[in-house]
């Protein structure tokens, strides 16, 4: 795969799947930097991989928990004081999660919504920076003119803002994933009993 | 968030080599670190994918007569929440190009009416955004918070209303009275009524509120408008559009006029379809067997009754996305695809070559964006364009 196919594969097959991964893995790790070792671990292994095995999974899902087990037990092994919950569970509890159903797929509608509401929770300069150069196709150079920032200052805004989207599309419990009951919105939901 | 160092480090790689001027040497450093172990460039896979994926957003981008605005994606176009993991996230960012707009110039009359409620949910995001930690704290308020408070919403009809006052948009009687909200051709509003409720005005849209002590109503004088009911049993909320009335009490749907009918599209509770007089009396809905329409369905009613139907998931995004002020396509036919471009600009397709109208075309557009999508007619699907006053007519390309 080029990098492009790569990351299109990694964003379609895998990073969707990092938020009910990081579930999971939780129940062994109280640690989140556990966790986050963890799933990087877990990456590496796959990217690993050459491209024909690549080729031959057909259930990334089943592939990448599966992989994230064996990190898991590995860890939880070489660590000196082992927890006896942890353990247990690895044993018994059964790795796979559901798979996500066609009912979880986003619609198109909700793939959009997700990029643009990622990109405006961003903190301001960070969001129009991101804003120009993935929107607007400006160069950093460009930017910083426009911004009369230095090139320095939109790296470090790139940076930093690609790391908050990952962690917002991908990563974050909560957010766009939760119902509405935490969100309180000011629009309640209707019972059909009141109609 | 995240702060191993791999991932603290894949990031500024990632925006050293997003700029256009890294040298061989810097390229070398990075191989370097990407090897040296392959947790780094698991790290760095894992934004690159984030920070391409970014990239779709161009189907949002507005015409490229608009002037650029550094902060046009604060908050505007988002829509609210939406549950689910990522399913099908992204796997068309390989050959989604029909999708994006033309670069190329273009011209737009049209005054814009889209973004008023962009101001400004901004305050709850203001942090210094170099150090990571207070923006992390500041970030999951954000989100948590985002709208827990009435206060954002208080402003954003405030600002709202200034905008459309000034645009000669808006005609608000006397207060007590019916309020008139509309739309021009092109046009998108969306208000906050007294009670919170939301309405979102779609292309060439016209409706009248009246808010009364039991009585929440909404004339839909002509296009379509999408209604976010804030939930009160004790004050039921009533669209109607001609012979035909929704009765809510608190939920999400969507109706549209139709040249004889109208269509209720239900994205989320229960409404009910039915006369205006009927529904406005406080009857029993199920001795009268007074059609009840539930997330997922949707209902057309004309002089021959009442037709419900179940929506496909996809489709109903689709009815949808005018909210994001985007229209989606999936298949569709040119003829219908036409005939949805032609209710949001002034200037009119024609399919003058009746081959045509067969062709099937997909992808995300602004529908006020008529420019992007005639030059991706003509790249892509062998059309040529003949302007004739304010039509353009579509021929095939090789004829003559």
């Amino acid at each position: 795969m080029n990098p492009i196919e790569l990351n299109a594969w990694l964003a379609k097959e895998i990073l969707v799947h990092e938020r009910a991964l990081r579930g999971y893995l939780s129940r062994f790790f109280k640690n989140v930097a556990d966790i986050e070792d963890v799933v990087q671990e877990t990456y590496a292994r796959l990217l690993a991989l050459a491209d024909p095995a690549l080729n031959t999974v057909r259930n990334w899902h089943a592939f990448l928990f599966t992989t994230a087990r064996n990190v898991a037990l590995d860890r939880i092994r070489r660590s000196r004081v082992v927890s006896l919950d942890a353990l247990a569970e690895m044993g018994s509890a059964d790795v796979l999660d559901p798979a996500p159903s066609v009912d979880e797929a986003l619609n198109a509608r909700q793939e959009l919504a997700l990029l643009l509401d990622t990109i405006a929770s961003l903190p301001d300069r960070c969001r129009e920076t991101l804003t120009l150069r993935k929107l607007y196709g400006l160069s950093q150079r460009e930017i910083a003119q426009r911004l009369a920032i230095t090139e320095s200052t939109v790296e470090k805004h790139v940076a930093y803002g690609v790391r908050l989207c990952a962690e917002r599309m991908f990563a974050k419990r909560g957010g766009r994933g939760k119902p509405d009951a935490e969100r309180t919105s000011p629009v309640q939901k209707g019972k059909s009993d009141e109609l | 968030m995240n702060c191993n160092e791999a991932e603290i480090a894949a990031g500024e790689w990632l925006a050293r080599l997003d700029r256009d001027d890294s040298s061989p040497e810097e390229l070398a450093a990075f191989e370097r670190w990407k090897t040296a172990d392959p947790r780094h460039a698991a790290a760095y896979a894992r934004l690159a994918a984030t920070w391409q994926a970014l990239d779709r957003i161009q189907a949002t981008r507005p015409s490229a007569s608009e002037p650029i605005d550094n902060d046009y994606l604060n908050g505007t176009l988002t829509r609210g929440p939406s549950e689910s993991s990522l399913g099908h996230l992204f796997q068309s960012s390989l050959d989604d190009s029909t999708g994006h707009p033309s670069s190329g110039s273009s011209h737009s009359s049209l005054p814009l009416f889209a973004r008023q409620s962009r101001v400004r949910e901004s305050a709850q995001y203001a942090v210094a955004e170099n150090s990571p930690q207070s923006a992390t704290l500041q970030f999951s308020n954000a989100l948590s918070g985002r709208r827990s408070s009435h206060r954002p919403w208080l402003f954003v009809s405030v600002a709202a209303s200034l905008l459309v006052a000034i645009t000669g948009f808006w005609i608000a009687q006397t207060s007590g009275g019916p309020k008139s909200y509309r739309t021009g051709i092109g046009g998108f509003q969306r208000i906050v009524l007294e009670d919170q409720s939301v309405v979102e005005l779609n292309t060439n849209s016209e409706v009248r509120v009246a808010l009364m002590p039991t009585l929440r109503k909404v004339e839909l004088v002509r296009g379509e408008a999408s209604f976010e009911v804030v939930h009160d049993a004790s004050r039921p909320f009533i669209v109607s559009a001609g012979d035909t009335a929704v009765r809510a009490v608190g939920t999400k749907f969507d109706v549209r006029r139709l040249d004889n009918s109208v269509e209720v599209t239900v994205d989320e509770g229960q409404v009910a379809v039915g006369a205006p007089s009927l529904l406005e009396s406080k009857v029993d809905l199920v001795t009268m067997s007074i059609p009840q329409l539930t997330a997922g369905q949707s209902a057309v009613a004309s002089g021959s009754g009442v037709r419900l139907r179940d929506l496909p998931k996809r489709e109903m995004a689709r009815k949808l996305a005018w909210q994001t002020q985007m229209i989606v396509f999936d298949g569709d036919t040119l003829a219908e695809v036409v005939d949805q471009f032609n209710r949001y600009n002034e200037r009119q397709l024609v399919i003058a070559d009746p081959t045509l109208s067969t062709i099937h075309i997909g992808g995300y557009f602004r529908p006020t964006n008529l420019d992007a999508f005639v030059s991706v007619l003509q790249s892509d699907f062998g059309i040529r364009i003949n302007p004739d006053g304010n039509r353009l007519l579509l021929v095939t390309a090789t004829a003559n």
